[in-house]
């Protein structure tokens, strides 16, 4: 878990994205438990609201679930959601935006590509 | 309720048994000088009619510093830690009027045991009580006038009351003397002021100090705690 | 958490002047219980007046003050389940300069009813603090912690803390948060805590009370707050034209540019105003919004 909270984004968002990234990690693996929101309030020095509201946006979105009593538990098939999830808001988070700042630079569409293959090569 | 009046009479009490501890060391320190500087011969004696002085001379000497400090530093204390100001009140009048009547108390039975005039015993120690009492309930509402408007209040206050008994004295001075007819008013009142038993003019302070009771509690009732 | 009664603290329209002067201006407030609440304004808005008229210390000059519907003014029953726990002036900390701070804990505990001696002894070693130091010897920093240890172990049901880190370094700083989480996670029971230090604090409380010149500005949810308040920056023409018909709180300019601080209704959308436009929008943190709302004394406002 990333313990160390900027302030680009809502508190709750980050939280939220932790736990995903710990999914997809391996740190947290399906059907295990979750830190309550008490003990991500202790941990990070937060509201237990605004834990909560990040853990209940992710039990919206199936990722966790709840067990009367218990506590938040991975869902299984939880870490194809998060990739899933991540790749549709790839478009709306990188895509839009690289083609708006490749257009307010006058790149043509052509240079762009050849800038994506550029790039996949030397990341290889 | 009882609860909490409990608990101010456990802390307010705890404040004015450690000014009686300070009273009893005054009045030991005092015995002790009068020891020290008396005839040889007649040591116990001379401490022992002594005391009986000493005792209200320390009670009075400390209840000025006790009543003035009160409602100006040890109430907004006990007020910025929750309690009601009815409470503090209370108990705070009750403590008042036991330490006065201890002092006396005191004097009755040293002037028993150690010899005095006996006839005026009963007399002197409701003096000594009422003059008390009078004396910590002008303290009391001068600490307090201090802590809402400031020490020029307090000032002010205690330049009103000396200007009362002045110009009450004053008066009845003046009226008594100047008079050509022996027999006036004011020379009445005076005359009967002076055979009054000791327990009359008692009763007068006692009186006198409820009503400085009554005016302290009606600035207290909406004291604020100040920062 | 343990189970909490309906202790609902409600202020009424509550003024307050001093002299002529209105210091609070007929301020209504519910406190719901469980929750921590962040006070903030500047320095003479009235947040000091405010908490010691709502804990009795200080009376209103009209409007009331209840408990869960009771009076609280002059009743100690309900007096016993607040906490108000400010600042101590070194000169005369109500009477206690010349108080040792173990007697000061001894009276506090004495004082209410809920004190945790357990606690307070843990948190006296937490803090390093030396109990048998006079209050009037003590630094900014050790007062502070002294505040800081009377409000957590009086175990109050409604726990008020007036400015508790003032003096303290950012290690003790965050210690302070860190305690107060803890015990807010362990006993659920309501906090109000006003502070300067806001960007800080913002991430501890859930619900923040802005007073502005003896006036209540705002009583909101602190995400819902900051979601709905955005700097929006870009040519001046461009960032009125997208600002029309939103609350415009401050206005920063630099030639021809302008940033506008604005805000959207609750559950609004600021892209809905600024698609279409060439700006930039940005998210402001509480304490930039704060100041956008609270710092012109003459506030360049443009309403809807």
């Amino acid at each position: 878990m990333n313990l160390n909270l900027s302030d680009e984004k809502s508190i709750y968002l980050q939280i939220g994205e932790s736990i995903e990234n710990d999914i997809l990690r391996g740190i947290l693996l399906e059907e295990e438990r979750v830190p309550s929101t008490n003990e991500l309030a202790r941990a990070y020095s937060i509201n237990p609201a605004t834990a909560a509201k990040g853990i209940n946006l992710l039990v919206e979105q199936g990722i966790l679930y709840k067990k009367r009593g218990i506590g938040m538990f991975v869902a299984s098939g939880a870490k194809q959601q998060i990739i899933a999830k991540r790749k549709n808001s790839f478009y709306d988070s990188f895509i839009v935006s690289l083609v708006e700042e490749a257009r307010s630079l006058s790149i043509s569409e052509d240079e762009l590509v050849e800038m994506i293959r550029r790039a996949r090569e030397e990341k290889k | 309720m009882r609860d909490s009046l409990l608990r101010n009479l456990r802390c307010q009490g705890h404040t004015a048994l450690l000014s009686a501890g300070g009273v009893l060391i005054t009045v030991l320190a005092l015995c002790l000088f009068s020891a020290l500087t008396a005839p040889v011969d007649a040591i116990a004696q001379t401490v022992g009619q002594n005391f009986v002085v000493y005792i209200p001379v320390s009670c009075m000497l400390w209840s000025m510093g006790i009543s003035l400090n009160f409602y100006a530093v040890c109430a907004p204390n006990y007020l910025s830690l929750g309690s009601t100001r009815g409470g503090i009140f209370v108990v705070q009048q009750l403590i008042k009027v036991l330490f006065c009547g201890l002092g006396c108390a005191v004097m009755f039975g040293s002037l028993k045991l150690f010899g005095g005039p006996q006839e005026a015993l009963g007399g002197t120690a409701l003096l000594a009580f009422g003059s008390l009492l009078l004396l910590d309930g002008a303290g009391e509402l001068a600490g307090l006038l201090a802590y809402r408007y400031g020490k020029w209040a307090m000032l002010l206050y205690g330049l009103v009351i000396f200007v009362i008994c002045l110009f009450a004295g004053g008066v009845f001075g003046i009226f008594a003397a100047s008079s050509q007819v022996e027999d006036n008013l004011a020379a009445r009142l005076l005359q009967w002021a002076a055979g009054l038993p000791a327990a009359g003019i008692a009763g007068l302070a006692v009186a006198g100090s409820a009503v400085l009771a009554a005016v302290t509690w009606i600035f207290f009732r909406r004291t604020a705690v100040k920062s | 958490m343990e189970a909490r009664n309906d202790m609902t603290l409600r202020c009424e329209h509550v003024s307050k002047e001093y002299g002529g002067k209105r210091v609070l201006d007929d301020v209504t407030l519910e406190i719901e219980p469980g929750r921590i609440y962040g006070l903030i304004g500047r320095n003479g808005a009235g947040k000091t007046t405010l908490l010691s008229i709502l804990t009795a210390q200080n009376p209103a000059s009209s409007g009331t003050v209840t408990l869960g519907g009771q009076q609280v003014w002059e009743n100690q029953k309900m007096l016993d389940h607040l906490c108000f726990s400010r600042e101590l002036n070194p000169q005369n900390a109500f009477g206690n300069a010349s108080y040792k701070v173990k007697e000061y804990l001894r009276m506090a505990a004495a004082y209410y009813p809920n004190w945790d001696k357990a606690y307070a002894e843990r948190l006296i070693g937490l803090f390093g603090l030396d109990v048998k130091k006079r209050i009037a010897k003590l630094s900014k920093g050790m007062l502070s912690m002294v505040t800081i240890i009377v409000a957590l172990a009086s175990r109050a049901d409604i726990t008020i803390l007036d400015e508790p880190v003032a003096g303290l370094d950012i290690v003790s700083r965050e210690r302070f948060y860190q305690l107060l989480i803890e015990d807010y996670t362990e006993t659920g029971r309501t906090f109000i805590v006003s502070t300067h230090i806001i960007e800080e604090a913002a991430n501890v409380f859930e619900k923040v009370i802005i007073l502005h010149e003896g006036r209540l500005k705002l009583v909101e949810d602190t995400v819902g707050l900051v979601a709905r308040f955005w700097a929006v920056s870009g040519r001046e023409d461009e960032v009125d034209a997208a600002c029309a018909g939103l609350d415009v709180h401050h206005v920063d300019r630099m030639g021809r540019g302008k940033t506008a601080y604005v805000s959207t209704e609750p559950g609004g959308d600021i892209r809905r105003c600024t698609d279409g436009h060439a700006v930039d929008i940005a998210p402001l943190s509480l304490q930039k919004l704060f100041v956008a709302l609270c710092g012109d004394e003459t506030a360049e406002g443009e309403t809807k």
